[in-house]
């Protein structure tokens, strides 16, 4: 009989119990049911942008039509995974946060932690086990929330994906995975280190309001340019190099507002997947290594925000979890 | 000796008594009031470096030779909009502290085992859930006015902002929108912590309640993305017709979204947006809806099962 190493055994138990628990089930196929909605809103919100522009081109004479020149709206297939980024983002965090709270308070809670560690298995190869448990579920939902993407963009735009695009889409993956996974190991730390697993899973929910809600949303809303719905800057009728003059004579609070937005992971994640999938409009179409020049400042943090996550779980599970109740 | 208690008088006192205990209650009091020094500033700040903002703009405009110089966007807007950041705090870590206090309220005795022994006095089921239901309604409401009086306070002592009495009767009409719309994910929480099986589902259910009337009903019904449904400017501002999908969406969701009655009732105390006036009956509907829905629940279940993680 072939006996696997411990490490994997407990993973491929994190992997089953995960399957098995309603609760993941339940975030996972909400999940998987916010995509579908945020592609096909993102598909008639465009169809209906392109029936706008049809109806203006019907009302102008030939004439007109010769002097101005129009630009059709371009369909661009990664640009409908707008939503679906922002729900892996706030809801994807929240799966996993729940995930990593969990895998640790089913041992803590129901005393198991203890008899787990008189077998020959250290405290960091159990935390090892469930992260690799953790990362084969991220990998299997993130290859399933990205292939139903490309069928739903495919399907509702009937538009393909080129090869440059579906790279992009996979790195953008990629960066999703790094993100739940820190949101994993977070919750995981805190579940370990704090005495109190429901003070445990408060403070987890209570710091992802604060860092990907509050703090993101603080530093929008400060934005001088959305005070107005259309924009400040554009009911001023203001060219880009006048805000930018404007707005260089108000550096202390423009630096103050960045540096709010700068302290979430969660922005660094969103500007470096916008940027990849090209919804950001200037970085659309260009090619990685451009958008990579510009964003490994954001791929930078993302992976120090990983490697903390990481060192915070593995900080002395053994101890933690012998001295759990 | 003291006048004899009626049942549900005393499960108020207690339930209010327990909050106190658990130091719940003055954690949550801690938080809104944060909240709101917290919002008023940072809407006193923008505002105010948006209006310098306005003028540096002007003499730019004029080195530039401008002819017109467009008014300034934001001089028709209502004062009392600095407040509209509260508007997303209480949508978001308020309906969750709500759902906690919910939650609280029942899993506590539920987790003691002390149920059996409660209805074995006289008190009924629906008695002992409106109790509850008055306990966290009370608790709220004090919370919500000393946010209420912490933010009139903060409009009298700000510079540049003079509210008019209808102002602050409108601000306080903004809070009690505000307070209905906590108690609803209040007796969410109490609902879930009766009918669920697990203390995890118990407060994992009610957090996909608010998931779906925050976030998925909105972009079903407006084609908001999730993040644009943060920023009040973006909320205040008519959505642009999207066509015949959304219409349908409206037709058939739109009187499940909450989170839009709540933003629409708000926004419309704070002056910034029109209508909401069928928003505020519904938030008074769905409140009694969920609150007979948790003694029903009660009753049938007994809910006095026990719980696993």
């Amino acid at each position: 009989m072939k006996i696997s190493p411990p490490i994997f055994t407990v993973a491929k138990k994190e992997f089953t119990d995960a399957i098995r628990n309603s609760l993941f089930g339940t975030l996972a196929f909400a999940l998987l049911f916010l995509v579908a909605v945020s592609v096909l809103v993102a598909s008639f919100a465009f169809k209906a942008q392109v029936a706008q522009y049809n109806s203006a081109l019907a009302q102008l004479s030939p004439a007109e039509l010769q002097s101005i020149a129009l630009t059709p709206p371009a369909y661009y297939p990664l640009q409908m995974l707008r939503g679906t980024v922002e729900y892996l983002e706030i809801i994807g965090a929240v799966m996993a946060l729940a995930l990593g709270y969990l895998a640790i308070a089913k041992e803590k809670g129901n005393n198991t932690s203890r008899l787990l560690l008189i077998r020959p298995l250290s405290g960091r190869a159990l935390v090892g086990g469930k992260l690799l448990g953790a990362t084969g579920i991220f990998a299997a939902l993130i290859f399933g929330i990205g292939l139903f993407a490309v069928l739903a963009v495919t399907g509702i735009g009937h538009v393909p994906f080129t090869a440059a695009e579906l790279i992009k889409l996979a790195l953008g993956l990629a960066y999703t995975f790094l993100y739940l996974l820190f949101f994993f190991c977070f919750a995981a730390a805190l579940a370990l280190a704090l005495p109190s697993l429901p003070r445990a899973l408060m403070l987890a929910f209570a710091l992802w309001l604060v860092f990907v809600l509050i703090i993101p949303q603080v530093g929008d809303t400060m934005d001088p340019d959305n005070q107005v719905p259309g924009g400040f800057f554009a009911s001023m009728h203001m060219t880009q190099d006048g805000q930018a003059a404007v707005i260089n004579q108000f550096k202390k609070y423009e630096n103050f507002r960045n540096a709010l937005e700068v302290s979430s992971v969660e922005k660094h994640y969103e500007r470096l997947v916008f940027a990849t999938l090209g919804i950001k409009a200037i970085y659309n179409d260009k090619p990685l290594g451009f958008i990579m020049r510009d964003k490994w400042g954001d791929l930078l943090v993302l992976l120090a925000f990983f490697g903390a996550g990481l060192a915070l779980v593995f900080r002395r599970p053994s101890r933690i979890l012998a001295a759990s109740p | 000796m003291s006048a004899r208690l009626s049942p549900v008088s005393a499960i108020v006192r207690n339930e209010l008594r327990a909050l106190t205990r658990e130091r719940t209650f003055t954690m949550l009091l801690g938080i809104f009031l944060a909240m709101t020094f917290f919002s008023v500033y940072i809407g006193w700040s923008t505002r105010t470096t948006t209006n310098a903002i306005y003028r540096a703009s002007v003499a730019y405009l004029g080195t530039q030779g401008a002819t017109h110089v467009p008014p300034n966007p934001l001089s028709g807007v209502s004062p009392l909009l600095i407040f509209d950041n509260m508007l997303i705090y209480i949508l978001l870590v308020g309906a969750l502290l709500a759902i906690v206090i919910g939650h609280r309220s029942f899993i506590r005795e539920r987790k003691a085992g002390v149920l059996p022994l409660i209805f074995a006095r006289p008190v009924s089921r629906p008695q002992y859930i409106l109790a509850k239901l008055c306990g966290i309604c009370l608790a709220l409401a004090a919370i919500i006015g000393a946010t209420y009086i912490v933010s009139a306070l903060a409009a009298v002592f700000l510079p540049a902002l003079r509210l008019t009495a209808a102002e602050f009767f409108r601000l306080l009409d903004f809070y009690a929108v505000s307070l209905l719309y906590l108690c609803f994910f209040a007796f969410v929480g109490l609902l879930f912590s009766v009918v669920a099986g697990s203390e995890s589902t118990t407060l994992f259910l009610p957090i996909l309640v608010w998931v779906a009337a925050v976030f998925i009903l909105p972009e079903l019904t407006l084609g908001s993305n999730p993040v644009a449904l943060l920023n009040p400017v973006t909320l205040a501002s008519a959505a642009p017709d999207q066509g015949q999908f959304f219409t349908v969406m409206r037709a058939g969701l739109g009187w499940l979204s909450v989170g839009q009655f709540y933003t629409q009732s708000g926004l419309n105390a704070l002056g910034a947006a029109d209508g909401g006036a069928a928003a505020l009956p519904a938030l008074f509907i769905y409140n009694g809806a969920v609150a007979w829905a948790a003694a029903a629940a009660l009753r049938r279940h007994a809910g006095t099962g026990a719980l696993t993680l």
